[in-house]
């Protein structure tokens, strides 16, 4: 087993860009449902927003700059339009609702009716030349400890996580915002908040738009990173990947949501090595563990660990107060 | 003294009316759908036949629907977890079912009567030792939602590690020559499908109308703090929601391999098409859930008359989005649910 | 508050070390001896097409023997799962750059080619793929990088159509999955089909992950069509059965397929009771050089592979790769992809790494002709020319090969 390899493979995912676009995706999770209570299972949706946007304009285009920016607007006006008939349903029924929206949207994309604009189930590739080609490290590869990192992919991590201290920090001043105050006396009781006076639905529909364009911002880094937009890489998984990480990092911390997405991306490959090491040790003595079982143990072991955190340390590894959710389950 | 009673009736009065209210909204819902599809059906490319055709063919796979997700409704009624891991119930009787048909050669008929007893007790099995420790720890309702979600994906993908990607068919009735009643095509596996699924939906009523124990399942959906407080057993009714659950997911995942192929992944496929249905219906409800369900069926299979075929789930999930926009607990559910 | 300002100088902090240049620039493969060869492969261990990830596997492991055998570099794998996810291949790439392969051998699917092949040639990396079907990548702007040894669906679409035609179709329904493959190689058959003057009927792409098809099986009988073609995976079985107990059974009317059907279990899944269910259907597909002797030895050398589809094409991407390394003298990737399409097309017909390597060695200007044909690609990287393999399903469930068909593309 080569743990060398295996360990800076491991830390080469936890700094990667996808890191990066899952904490910055987390980060916007974390004020819809960290902050503000609002169990949204669509933010899949807000990111396809995001990064369709930014593809589309590129590609008609215009300058990548300002894809970013447009596909901000499409997540801001997507979650907009999701939020105005969801905020005021029961958590239950907001969760159903958003999921839906999600898949809506989604198959929308990839139908054959939207392909001239979409690419339909191609998706839509070549709109990332114009940021690579400010790449500053060129094609060669760097060594940041041991870890090797290929130029184009070092640009992108740079810039992603600049963005994510920036967004971080930005959120971090909201929320300490007599707004942000707001926001947390609705997720703690709503009824109290409309009784002081407080447009409880105007602020649940701000917190949606708010943090749909930080996963706006997450969607356009990972179809960076890929160069290619696919309708099939927005589905639900990827929103209960982005949960995972929230609840793994901890609810209702700005910071929580950044260290769960490294966490959860060092483990994931850090089992993606073990196993394949072990399939390929198993090959040797007669292949009881075969390379196409790696996958499915792989997820079993997600799985497994989502529920140990949820039983052990519900709070999350790095929570600061314990997110007060309204709602508990019932009976005994 | 006397204030009181006149106060209590006048509440039962209100409460009543109230009652009366919501079933009148709620079957006026009904009959606004009942008169779309009539007018659909006359408009049709196909014909009022085609159309016909359509909602027999989604009555089939709504009826599935509706025994699926009846587990999912009942636990969330009664304990208010969503189980986002329910899904795989239906999976692993499909399996099961499959296995012991192609592999050991027992009749299909036995091996689904046998997937049936391992969905319940799979059912009984996750609620002692996954949902009742949670339950106790007063783990929120976000956290539970995550558990099932971390469930649902480890059991993927054990199904996936031991049965491996390719889908698979039944040693029995897969092909068989369809009988034309009234000029719709009808297979026999369908029929029998469908009258067993009416059969077990009726059960289940009966079941809680008539039983004590459904009586208690109905009672703790109702306000588990005061089923407890007056000496219900809270544990058994749960218990027995979760065998019924997984048991009734595991014969419709098994149906539904009658009539598709049987994957690893068959019940989380299955999952979006029994979340909407139970949710349009009413979270929480049996009534609910079933019509809810019955809608989702048709309401798929009727849309590729008019749209692209890939958009077909698209119609279930509009109507999902339309429906919770006028009544937001769905078309049977309560407008208040306790707990 | 201690923890925050401790994380976040941690974090200025590595930036800093990251910009402070104490990054060690290393630069791509530059091992001019041409005793190894370091090549990626990024193939579908898992997912939905997994079936068909082993047997290109056991392709590219007896290349790197043959090629040893025949004096050439020894070739170290890194291999990756493409896993049927845009995310996991990407990251199993990011590993096979960080390696400074020479050259990526895949992926398997369409779909997740178009998502990793700027990734691949933007980092001045070769791509071969001997699975790439999809018309979407004809042309697409790959610095010179990307190849691919099968041929793009435009071919089969045609072969399709003439076979169609062939057998008297007027009125043809199609039925095709929305997906990255299957919609590309609708759309070119399509297109051939008008083009022989045979009418289509009606068109139905289904989402994949519809549990049931009935609706569109009906949507395509109501068309009464005399030919129905399916572009499916798995779920073919089940159109098929619905097709069947709709009355549309291949007694009825002429049933098509491809490829990516399970082809050899087929039968059994529709009807296990009855093998002659699907007699008379036919089936186009990517020669997989069945009976050939490249099929016999990788048979020999892994009995247990349940299908060889698609093999020839990737042992041949990896023989060519090695070609174009002992003819640029060199394992970086650009030069390498500089020779790869004079190789299938010089004067002296070769057809195995040892053969070539001695012609190219002589400085004979060579054509490589091996497990799949002969390729001669074109400026592109892809082969001007396919053979395809007609089959007809028997009474007892197996297939003949009733026609082998070479297809050119008109210059």
């Amino acid at each position: 087993m080569d743990f060398a390899s295996i360990i800076s493979d491991s830390l080469r995912a936890a700094i990667s860009p996808t890191a990066a676009a899952y904490a910055l995706g987390a980060i916007g999770l974390n004020l819809q449902f960290g902050y503000a209570g609002l169990i949204n299972l669509g933010i899949a949706g807000s990111m396809a927003a995001g990064a369709y946007g930014l593809a589309m304009v590129v590609l008609s285009g215009g300058p990548f700059w300002a894809g970013l920016l447009v596909g901000l607007v499409c997540a801001g006006v997507f979650s907009l339009l999701v939020a105005l008939p969801t905020v005021r349903l029961r958590a239950d029924y907001l969760a159903m609702t958003t999921i839906a929206t999600a898949e809506i949207l989604r198959l929308v994309l990839r139908s054959s009716w939207a392909r001239p604009v979409t690419g339909g189930v191609n998706g839509l590739q070549r709109f990332a030349d114009s940021f690579y080609a400010l790449n500053p490290f060129g094609v060669t590869s760097y060594a940041i400890g041991p870890v090797i990192i290929p130029g184009r992919t070092l640009w992108l991590m740079l810039v992603a996580w600049i963005l994510v201290v920036i967004v971080a920090i930005g959120l971090w001043a909201i929320v300490k915002s007599p707004w942000g105050r707001t926001v947390i006396a609705i997720r703690e009781d709503e009824d109290l908040a409309r009784a002081l006076g407080k447009n409880t639905f105007n602020v649940k529909v701000q917190v949606m738009v708010l943090g749909g364009m930080c996963t706006a911002l997450a969607g356009s880094v990972l179809v960076t990173d890929q160069q290619n937009v696919n309708p099939d890489s927005f589905g639900t998984a990827l929103t209960f990947v982005v949960y995972a990480i929230v609840i793994m990092g901890g609810a209702g911390r700005i910071v929580s949501p950044i260290v769960g997405a490294v966490l959860f991306w060092l483990l994931l490959a850090l089992s993606d090595g073990i196993l394949r090491s072990l399939a390929d040790l198993s090959a040797l003595s007669g292949g009881w563990f075969g390379q196409d079982q790696v996958g499915a143990v792989r997820y079993v072991l997600v799985g497994v660990s989502l529920i140990l955190v949820i039983v052990f340390r519900p709070q999350g590894f790095f929570a600061g107060r314990l997110p007060h959710l309204r709602k508990k389950v019932t009976a005994s | 003294m006397n204030n009181t009673t006149a106060g209590s009736d006048k509440a039962a009065m209100r409460r009543t009316d109230a009652r009366t209210r919501d079933r009148i909204v709620a079957f006026s819902y009904i009959a606004g759908i009942v008169a779309a599809a009539v007018v659909l059906a006359a408009l049709n490319p196909s014909g009022p036949l085609g159309f016909l055709q359509a909602v027999s063919d989604g009555l089939r796979l709504g009826l599935i629907i509706a025994i699926t997700g009846m587990g999912l409704s009942l636990v969330f009624a009664t304990s208010g977890i969503f189980n986002f891991a329910h899904g795989e119930f239906a999976t692993l009787g499909a399996l099961v079912a499959w296995w012991l048909n192609t592999a050991l050669g027992i009749p299909l008929v036995l091996t689904i009567v046998v997937a049936i007893g391992i969905g319940g007790a799979a059912g009984y099995g996750s609620e002692h030792a996954i949902w009742r420790p949670l339950r106790r720890r007063g783990v929120s309702v976000t956290s539970a939602l995550v558990v099932g979600i971390g469930l649902a994906l480890a059991a993927r993908s054990v199904f996936l590690f031991i049965v491996g990607g390719n889908s698979k068919s039944y040693a029995e009735y897969t092909v068989q020559s369809a009988i034309s009643i009234g000029g719709i095509d009808l297979l026999p596996k369908q029929i029998v499908s469908e009258l067993l699924c009416v059969a077990v939906l009726a059960g289940l009523g009966l079941f809680l109308k008539l039983t004590s124990l459904g009586q208690a399942i109905r009672a703790v959906s109702d306000d588990p703090i005061l089923a407890s407080a007056s000496g219900i057993a809270v544990n058994r009714a749960l218990s027995t929601v979760w065998i019924i659950g997984g048991a009734m997911a595991a014969l419709g995942g098994a149906l539904l391999g009658l009539f598709e192929q049987v994957s690893w992944e068959m019940g989380n496929q299955l999952l979006l098409l029994i979340i909407a249905g139970v949710t349009l219906g009413g979270l929480g409800t049996v009534a609910g859930a079933v019509i809810g369900s019955i809608l989702v069926g048709i309401v798929t299979q009727v849309s590729v008359l008019f749209l692209p075929a890939e958009l077909k789930y698209m119609t279930a999930l509009a109507l999902l989005i339309l429906i919770l926009l006028i009544k937001p607990q769905g078309i049977l559910g309560r407008k208040q649910r306790v707990g | 508050m201690k923890k925050n300002t401790a994380i976040a100088t941690a974090f200025v902090a590595s930036v800093a070390l990251l910009l402070s240049g104490c990054a060690v620039s290393t630069t791509g493969p530059s091992n001019d001896s041409l005793s190894s060869l370091k090549i990626g492969w990024l193939l579908p261990q898992t997912g939905p097409i997994s079936s068909l990830g082993a047997p290109q596997i056991a392709a590219l492991k007896l290349a790197a023997e043959d090629i040893a055998a025949g004096g050439g570099p020894k070739i170290s794998y890194t291999g990756g799962d493409e896993a049927g996810d845009t995310a996991a291949a990407g990251q199993a790439v990011d590993r096979m750059l960080a390696a400074h392969v020479s050259a990526i051998i895949g992926a398997g699917s369409s779909s997740i080619t178009l998502s990793v092949i700027d990734k691949i040639t933007g980092s001045g990396t070769l791509e071969c793929s001997g699975m790439n079907t999809t018309p979407a990548l004809t042309g697409y702007p790959d610095k010179g990088l990307y190849f691919r040894t099968v041929p793009s669906d435009v071919l089969q679409g045609g072969v399709l159509a003439d076979k169609i035609k062939a057998d008297g179709g007027k009125s043809v329904a199609i039925i095709s999955r929305s997906d990255s493959y299957a919609t590309g190689l609708a759309d070119a058959t399509v297109t051939s089909l008008e083009h022989a003057g045979v009418n289509v009927a009606t068109r139905v792409d289904y989402d994949p992950s519809a549990t049931n098809l009935d609706a569109e099986v009906r949507k395509v009988v109501s068309s009464k069509p005399d030919s129905i073609i399916l572009f499916s995976f798995d779920e073919g079985a089940t159109i098929l059965q619905s097709l069947i107990q709709a009355g549309y059974g291949p007694d009825k009317v002429k049933l098509y397929g491809t490829d990516a059907l399970p082809i050899a279990s087929l039968a059994k899944t529709v009807d296990p009771s009855n093998p002659a269910i699907l007699k008379g259907m036919t089936f186009t597909q990517a020669s997989s050089g069945e009976g050939t002797a490249f099929t016999k030895r990788l048979l020999q050398k892994d009995p247990g592979l349940s299908t060889t589809a698609f093999s020839p094409y990737f042992y041949d991407c990896a023989v060519l790769i090695a070609l174009g390394a002992e003819k640029a003298k060199s394992t970086d990737s650009s030069a390498i992809a500089g020779e790869l399409v004079g190789l299938t097309n010089g004067d002296k017909k070769c057809t195995d790494y040892a053969q070539c390597k001695k012609l190219i060695d002589a400085g004979d200007s060579v054509q490589y002709v091996g497990a799949a044909g002969p390729l001669k690609f074109d400026k592109e990287g892809e082969p001007t020319t396919g053979l395809y393999d007609i089959l007809v399903m028997n009474a007892d469930g197996t297939t003949s090969t009733a026609a082998t068909v070479r297809r050119t593309i008109e210059k």
